[in-house]
């Protein structure tokens, strides 16, 4: 008999109860559709759609998790691990792109870029994922933030509720990090 | 850099980076003192900050060059449904500038088309100059569905009237306009859902118009009738701080949830601050408020501290009531008075957690504020028992699974058993419903009660623990007895639906006692209470008790809000319940239409009316009065279809029981008709596979099979027994009417030997089901009776059906009609055995019910008659 299908739905509302193996098993299966759903944008199946990694991320909440048997928390707790995963996904794609090219004059992120990153995975996000691998070391919250809100497209409330702070603390925290990277890559 | 010097830096650089430049040397000198380290670090993380300008913001994304036949000019806007451009129709000779929302992906493309396709009639046929056309819809290429309206070039309202210093009166008559584009889609029967002030603009020339009306339905997640797990996914999509209590529980929306929403733009119009305040970190901070807290009196509101909101960049000016004031062109004080007494009343009527309390229409609503303006008394009245407590998560009302229904004891009969495939799918429903009730309440007490914050790895706490703990905080409490009541009351209800019935008795009568001794024997209070204890009560079958408590409650709701009020129709229905089942069916009927009556006056779009209708149709079904049964499943249908679509959730039930009440008057081809359409909308709906298609299969089963058509009838039953057997098991109660239906089929085709098998597993589930001494055991007997016969002849059936007459005479009402099957049957039997004079006085009875109940050409009758010339 084959194996079940893993079921996201039941690991996020496990890890919700405090399952954390659960969290492990969730991980890959995330990885994997938000990977999926990259590449799609990136062979250009869907050539006038702009998809942004926001639209992509809730794409695969709705597609892997089953609304009926979620919690009310397992969307935040899904969008918590798909912003992670997002990241990483990118910064593959960037990596495999890029390979070599990376070093003293890589350009700079300018402020026109898009910065919600477009599917077109760059020399720029290799250098934003750099930098945030290094604030994760002295502030990891402040790296974590920029995760939920960057890569997840967390609005500020959401992420609030994520890392249980006050809106208005992460607020200031969004701002901290936001500097603290600009001056990073600027170099 | 170590740990702590970077958390001095991050200190330094969040308390200074929202200054303005002029003041940034002075704090910077005050905060780092003599440390030149500190104070180069921060001043290099600000400018940082000032020079990454939008980095990481999420600028706009590149404007896709077309969206259907229109080409995209720019970005408008974006909410949370998609993003808004500004395009314009691209062919020779038709330049027209149009607004273009853009739905984002993975909102279910499918659904939000399907609607509109249906909804695209009546939305675009919504005309009128306050509200903003919705031209059409389409598709792109990529399958993205988008809307195309017009284009409002304005302000929103709030920023309107601040921007221009608008005083009191000149914001009431702009509003008052807002109230009636809004009058106007109710009557249209279209209803916004997310009204908030976003949404609406003010043009420079001072005209208001709304826009997205009816967009938010079109792009909510599919409601499902029988799951209600969904509650707040819903919620989630709307802002909270202006969607209402029913909204924000999964409810059903109708216009009084516009009127509320109304109410919270009014309260901001006025006082600059919104009735609820976040209780927590967010949204359900929001939410909770909007559930269980009292707002404050706008009057009061403008005095509240002052605040920084934690903008998302723009406003981040410190509130002040000075602030508020200036911008309506008045002082703090003045606007204080301004606003109390009329306007305070007229707000929170608006903002009444029970939408039957609210404004009934946006236009009243309009004429109170103009009474007001005008110098006139106004309608609306200050909350009656003027206290403020923290008022719990109060009962839903408005039913939460589609069909609830009473349950019931009485069977139905000849042919067609569905009774209790309904009662048995109710139940569960009804118990689901509970049970999602009790997991909201249960939330909702554990975020009281627990004092941390969110934690998104906390482990689900366990409830019973949890009710102890409440119950014996609640006991502390003693010095605010209303406090105590309500939360007695809400922790009644919380027992109630986890079953453990002595508990929720208990706290449920000192809720009572309580509110007695502090609202008095004629408070509406007191009324809540008793009706609740006496919805309990008859759960637990003290049915005297339950009446009492019930009478009380309604003698109380009667007097004090009149006949006819929607809580006064709540107490008459769970009254008749009691009546139900001490056997009083004309009692009970008097209730349930007295119930209909009041609601078809008073909420003519609740939910509640369908259920309540549902139930009379069963239970005139029960009593054998088929006209009455049939009057009552059309005006549920009328009022199903008009709330809820054709494909309203309620329509199918309503279609099943007027073509089961053909089918057993034997008119099955006129059955055809109502029974097809109820087993697409299934289809469409459930699905093949889903207990609730498998009803009308069964059903259909049973027409075909009083047609002759047994090739028909074999499969719609055979489908009806997979789908089942498939989806609940093969012991379940709502197997019964199927495979009875099957069983009679082979006896029908002359293969009465496979026949014993399915019979026999009906008879089986349903005495286990509903006990020995119920008319459906008794319908079965009768049905293997038959099969036996065939098989083995008439003295094989007699015992059977000695048992069936037995359990009729002793469970159904003299003179009811399904005894009329067991009776002949029998009589037929003793006639064939030699026991003619014994047959006598059954086939007698048999005709006299017959005549009364049946029509001429009926079967059965026909049968009887002619035994009675026989004999």
């Amino acid at each position: 008999m084959p194996a079940p299908e893993p079921d996201v739905t039941m690991l996020l509302v496990a890890w919700g109860e405090g399952d954390r193996a659960a969290l492990d098993q969730v991980i890959p299966l995330v990885y994997h559709e938000l990977r999926r759903l990259a590449h799609r944008e990136l062979r250009g199946e869907r050539p006038d759609a702009t998809i942004g990694t926001t639209a992509l991320v809730h794409e695969a909440y709705l597609r892997l998790v089953d609304q009926g048997r979620a919690r009310l928390e397992s969307r935040l707790h899904f969008l918590n691990v798909a912003a992670q995963m997002m990241r990483r996904v990118l910064v593959d794609e960037a990596r495999k792109r890029h390979a070599g090219k990376r070093g003293a004059g890589a350009p700079r992120l300018s402020l026109d870029d898009a910065p919600e990153p477009r599917i077109e995975p760059s020399n720029d996000l290799l250098a934003l994922d750099e930098a945030l691998t290094r604030l994760e070391q002295i502030d990891a919250r402040l790296s974590r933030i920029v995760e939920l809100r960057y890569f997840g497209g967390l609005t500020l409330e959401e992420t609030a509720e994520v890392l249980g702070t006050s809106v208005s603390g992460a607020w200031r925290d969004w701002n901290t990090a936001r500097a603290w990277l600009f001056a990073a890559i600027e170099g | 850099m170590d740990p702590s010097r970077w958390e001095r830096v991050k200190a330094v650089f969040q308390e200074a980076f929202e200054r303005a430049p002029a003041d940034l040397p002075g704090f910077l000198d005050e905060a780092c003192g003599g440390d030149i380290e500190l104070r180069v670090e921060a001043e290099r993380l600000l400018s940082a900050h000032v020079r990454a300008g939008g980095f990481l913001e999420g600028d706009p994304t590149p404007l896709p060059p077309r969206i259907g036949p229109y080409r995209v000019l720019r970005e408008l806007g974006r909410g949370g449904m998609g993003t808004v451009y500004l395009a314009e129709r691209d062919e020779p000779g038709l330049r027209k500038t149009v607004a273009v929302k853009l739905v984002r992906p993975g909102m279910a493309s499918d659904v939000v088309l399907r609607r509109f396709q249906t909804e695209r009639q009546i939305l675009s046929a919504l005309e009128h100059p306050g509200i903003a056309r919705l031209y059409d819809g389409g598709t792109t290429e990529a399958g993205l569905p988008y809307f195309v309206m017009e284009h409002v070039d304005g302000l929103s309202l709030l920023a309107y009237c601040d921007g221009r210093r608008l005083g009191v009166a000149d914001r009431l008559q702009l509003f008052r306009r807002v109230c009636e584009a809004v009058q106007f889609a109710h009557q249209s029967l279209v209803v916004h859902r997310d009204l908030k002030p976003s949404n609406i603009l003010v043009t420079a020339e001072g005209d208001p118009k709304l826009l997205d009306f009816g967009i938010a339905k079109l792009t909510a997640p599919a409601a499902s009738a029988m799951t209600t797990d969904e509650t707040a996914t819903v919620a989630r999509f709307l802002s909270p701080r202006y969607a209402s209590p029913e909204q924000i529980r999964g409810e059903r929306v109708t216009t009084a949830s516009d009127i509320y929403s109304l109410g919270v733009i009014l309260y901001e119009l006025l006082t600059g601050r919104r009735p609820y305040e976040p209780a927590g970190p967010g949204a359900a901070g929001v939410e909770r408020n909007v559930l269980a807290a009292e707002p404050d009196r706008p009057s009061t509101a403008v005095a509240r501290a002052p605040h920084v909101p934690p903008g998302e960049g723009s406003d981040t000016q410190t509130i002040t009531p000075a602030l508020l004031s200036a911008r309506r062109a008045t002082t703090p004080e003045k606007l204080r008075r301004r606003l109390r007494g009329d306007l305070d009343n007229i707000v929170l009527r608006a903002l009444r957690k029970e939408p039957a309390q609210r404004y009934p229409t946006a236009a009243e609503l309009a004429d109170d504020l103009g009474r007001h303006l005008s110098g006139f008394p106004v309608r609306a009245q200050p909350d009656r028992l003027g206290y403020r407590t923290a008022k719990f998560v109060r009962r839903h009302g408005a039913a939460v699974a589609a069909t609830t229904v009473v349950v019931l004891s009485v069977a139905v009969g000849v042919g067609v058993a569905l009774w209790e495939a309904r009662v048995a799918r109710a139940e569960r429903d009804r118990a689901r419903a509970e049970a999602a009730k009790a997991e909201q309440v249960s939330k909702f007490l554990t975020s009281i009660f627990e004092a941390a914050g969110p934690d998104t790895h906390t482990v689900k706490p366990n409830l019973q623990g949890l009710l102890e703990r409440g119950t014996a905080r609640i006991d502390e409490l003693q010095g605010q007895p209303e406090v105590q009541a309500a939360l007695l009351l809400t922790m009644g209800k919380v027992y109630d639906s986890l079953d453990l019935r002595p508990q929720a008795l208990a706290v449920a009568e000192r809720s009572v006692a309580l509110r007695l001794r502090v609202f008095g024997t004629d408070s509406l209070e007191t009324a809540e209470s008793l009706d609740e204890l006496g919805r309990m009560q008859r759960k637990t079958a003290a049915y005297d008790a339950a009446r009492h408590s019930l009478e009380q409650a309604l003698a109380i709701r009667e007097k004090v809000l009149g006949r006819d009020h929607p809580l006064v129709a709540a107490t008459l229905d769970a009254l008749a319940g009691v009546h139900w089942y001490q056997g009083d069916y004309d009692r009970t009927a008097a209730l349930m239409e007295r119930a209909v009556t009041i609601l078809q006056a008073a909420t003519p779009d609740s939910i509640e009316l369908d259920r309540i209708l549902g139930n009379l149709g069963l239970l005139y079904e029960a009593t054998g009065e088929m006209d009455r049964a049939r009057a009552v499943y059309e005006k549920m249908r009328a009022h199903s279809e008009r709330i809820g679509g054709p494909e309203g959730p309620n329509v199918v039930f309503a279609l099943l029981g007027l073509g089961g009440i053909l089918v057993r008057d034997e008119r099955p081809a006129e059955a055809g008709p109502y029974l097809d359409q109820a087993l697409a909308v299934m289809l469409r709906t459930y699905g093949e596979k889903h207990s609730n298609t498998a009803l009308v299969l069964t059903q259909l089963g049973e027409m075909h099979l009083a047609k002759g058509d047994l090739a028909g009838a074999e499969s719609f039953l055979t489908r009806a027994i997979r789908a089942l057997e498939d989806t609940v098991g093969p012991r379940h109660p709502d197997l019964a009417p199927a495979l009875s239906g099957y069983g009679r089929l082979l006896v029908a085709s002359g293969q009465a030997q496979r026949a014993l098998e399915p019979l026999e597993r009906a008879l089986a589930i349903r005495e286990s089901a509903l006990g020995a001494e119920h008319p459906l055991v008794a319908e079965s007997l009768v049905d293997l009776a038959r099969a036996r016969q065939a098989l083995h002849g008439p003295a094989a059936a007699e015992p059977l059906l000695r048992r069936a007459v037995a359990i009729n005479a002793r469970s159904l009402k003299a003179g009811h009609r399904y005894r009329v099957p067991g009776l002949v049957a029998l009589a037929q039997v003793l006639r064939d055995t030699g026991k003619g004079a014994e047959a006598r006085p059954l086939v007698e009875e048999a005709v006299a019910i017959a005549r009364a109940t049946m029509p001429a050409r009926h079967s059965l009758r026909l049968q009887a008659e002619k035994q009675l010339r026989e004999s």
